[in-house]
């Protein structure tokens, strides 16, 4: 497994921030409230403190993508969201591929196009927003690469051996400038579960998409998306992986809702839990297993618990 | 003839390089020929046949060096390095260090020189940027001056052949080149006959294993080139596949190549024992070091740059020829070590 990162997180973290801006997603509080729980606990014990802000709204990249409103309204969204991160002078952490693919893209593009930005600033100044590009966007599996060593030492149940598929998503790995690792060959989610106790398994579709932009919402397509999570599932399957981890709320939706549907078209009862990486590392630090909010999975973890002993 | 004293310094003793000093040494003038290695041939050493011919680089590594130790005009000295140079009036004053050579590692000298030959030679990008391929990952996939090394360990052992022959080989072309993404927009030239050759090479070998090149288009712009590679397809029926892969992944301890065949529109997928990546071709590190010391012009990538209408002229008494400018092929290289050798020395003759 190749340890070799693209960027040093040390370089790209000289410091650990006291305070970040964490922004939400809707997928992510809607669909499994845990995720956000686990991501402000786990910040909290590492001594981060989280701010966040009511007024922030979706990042409409979904939309955006589905091409349900004009491309000019996701600049206006983005712009209008982080300039509240940059009311408070902090760095934008988001728990979702998605949002952070979307701000990140988004905000380069005003950033590089002087007219974009002031059209975004022109719309948004009608509410008394400004936008000037000074946060910068992260998401907070960076921060717990960067703090791997803090985590592995807070670490109080160890996942004794547990057999864990990782995801990293699309829209982080395609950003393919800036990320920690090789997007064609990423490894640090490997070494994040080797850290927590477990068993990292490279399945061989790993890197295959979760298929959430085209098999739910707007464009429901389950014929093109079901048979490529058959495909992705099944490799899971016999690799032996006993957890899938997301870094994406969308994923998770894509990879855990998804597999009764498999069942009913293939006939194969998948039954592989799906739970977010910030949750397994806050599973492992000892986080109450109320508060995980496991509930929501549609794949039970019964299983995993149990080998785990909670 | 009055004997000539003068000498030219000729740095690299691959194919341009030993032209270079051997058509100096024709001509009249003295050449001495440094080469870091403890041999002469530089890439063509590691190739195993040439294209569009199929002929042994060997053969034309050994004629060379026949003819450039039975001249006296030329001083071959291999396992040496150029440390330093001075720009003096009317040519270098250079340092010449010894990398190893029975006891004499880490010996200088100095060296008087009217002219320089730059001809270090290329090479290959470091393929694992594509973490998609997996070179460095999976034991299979390799690049292909690696796979060069690997015909020529197939073809020796051509009697128990039967054993390790692999079932499936897939070539992969552009893998660096031509993409601005990781840097390298240009086209490096000769990717498409050697993985041509490379191709139909397995398939002499092995008739019976399944060959697969992924292209993006080939450019086969050259004597004979074009009937080369038609030759490849169509006798020896290589699958040419207009694709870029998208993912290498293992599978049952093999290969699986999956792609886009893009003439048919349609997803593919493969299954290979082997991966060669025909990698960018890239200026070597130390060559960029040389162009500082002799001030020879440099491009944005490295590669050493003509003055302008002086196509074998990098600067004042600094010639180049080879691979050390851009990516070229064997024959190509000899003529610019012809093309270098009389630069030097029609700028001697003038002097005289």
């Amino acid at each position: 497994m190749p340890r070799q990162r693209v960027v040093n997180p040390e370089e790209k973290f000289p410091t650990v921030p006291g305070t970040v801006f964490l922004f939400r997603s809707c997928t992510g509080s809607l669909e499994y409230p845990g995720t956000e729980n686990a991501v402000k606990e786990t910040l909290a014990s590492l001594g981060i403190h989280a701010l966040m802000d009511p007024d922030q709204t979706c990042c409409s990249g979904y939309l955006l993508t589905c091409s349900a409103h004009k491309p000019e309204v996701s600049l206006a969204i983005t712009a209008r969201n982080l300039s509240l991160v940059e009311k408070k002078d902090l760095d934008t952490y988001t728990f979702c591929n998605g949002c952070y693919g979307y701000l990140s893209e988004l905000s380069h593009i005003m950033m590089h196009n002087p007219a974009y930005l002031q059209m975004a600033n022109d719309l948004i100044a009608r509410w008394g927003y400004r936008y000037e590009g000074k946060t910068r966007i992260y998401h907070v599996q960076e921060m717990w690469y960067r703090l791997r060593e803090t985590i592995g030492q807070k670490v109080v149940r160890p996942l004794a051996g547990l057999k864990v598929g990782v995801h990293y998503g699309c829209h982080y790995l395609a950003k393919q400038y800036g990320i920690l690792d090789d997007g064609g060959y990423p490894t640090f989610h490997e070494e994040i579960v080797e850290i927590l106790g477990g068993t990292p398994v490279f399945y061989k579709e790993r890197q295959l998409c979760c298929g959430y932009s085209v098999g739910r919402g707007f464009t429901h397509r389950e014929e093109t998306v079901q048979p490529h999570l058959f495909k992705k599932l099944t490799s899971a399957r016999d690799a032996g992986v006993e957890l899938i981890t997301t870094v994406c709320p969308g994923c998770n939706v894509a990879l855990d809702r998804e597999q009764p549907n498999l069942g009913k078209r293939f006939g194969t009862v998948f039954k592989i839990p799906v739970i977010d990486l910030s949750q397994l590392i806050a599973l492992a630090m000892g986080m109450p297993l109320q508060k995980l909010g496991f509930e929501a999975n549609t794949i039970p973890l019964t299983g995993v618990l149990k080998k785990l002993g909670l | 003839m009055p004997e000539n004293t003068k000498t030219a310094l000729v740095i690299g003793g691959g194919p341009a390089g030993m032209e270079a000093a051997l058509r100096i040494a024709q001509a009249g003038f003295h050449a001495v020929l440094v080469e870091k290695e403890p041999e002469l041939g530089g890439t063509l050493r590691d190739l195993h046949s040439s294209f569009p011919r199929w002929e042994n680089p060997r053969e034309l590594i050994d004629h060379r060096i026949g003819l450039l130790t039975k001249s006296r005009r030329v001083t071959i000295r291999t396992q040496t390095a150029v440390m330093s140079s001075v720009r003096q009036a009317k040519g270098f004053r250079v340092s010449l260090k010894s990398l190893g050579n029975g006891g004499r590692e880490g010996y200088e000298d100095e060296l008087d020189v009217d002219a320089v030959v730059l001809a270090t030679g290329f090479e290959l990008m470091d393929a694992s940027v594509y973490g998609e391929y997996g070179h460095g990952i999976y034991p299979g996939v390799m690049t292909s001056l690696e796979f060069e090394g690997q015909l020529k360990t197939w073809a020796q052992r051509a009697g128990d052949i039967a054993v390790d022959a692999p079932h499936g080989v897939a070539l992969i072309k552009c893998v660096g080149s031509r993409d601005r993404s990781k840097g390298y927009p240009y086209c490096s030239k000769i990717c498409c006959m050697y993985t041509a050759k490379q191709a139909g090479l397995v398939k002499d070998l092995f008739p019976d294993t399944r060959v697969y090149v992924f292209y993006m288009d080939y450019r086969a712009s050259g004597k004979e080139y074009e009937e080369f590679v038609r030759q490849v397809i169509e006798e020896k029926h290589v699958r040419y596949i207009r694709g870029r892969p998208a993912k290498v992944l293992p599978e049952d301890g093999r290969l699986l190549v999956r792609a886009e065949d893009t003439l048919m529109g349609i997803p593919v997928e493969v299954a290979v024992d082997m991966v060669v990546l025909a990698s960018a071709i890239v200026p070597r590190p130390g060559t960029l070091l040389l162009a500082e010391m002799f001030g020879a012009r440099t491009d944005e990538y490295g590669f050493i740059e003509n003055e302008p209408f002086e196509p074998a002229r990098s600067s004042e008494r600094v010639f180049y020829a080879g691979g050390c400018g851009f990516a070229i092929e064997t024959a190509g290289a000899l003529n610019q070590g012809a093309a270098a050798a009389a630069g030097v020395t029609a700028l001697f003759n003038e002097e005289r």
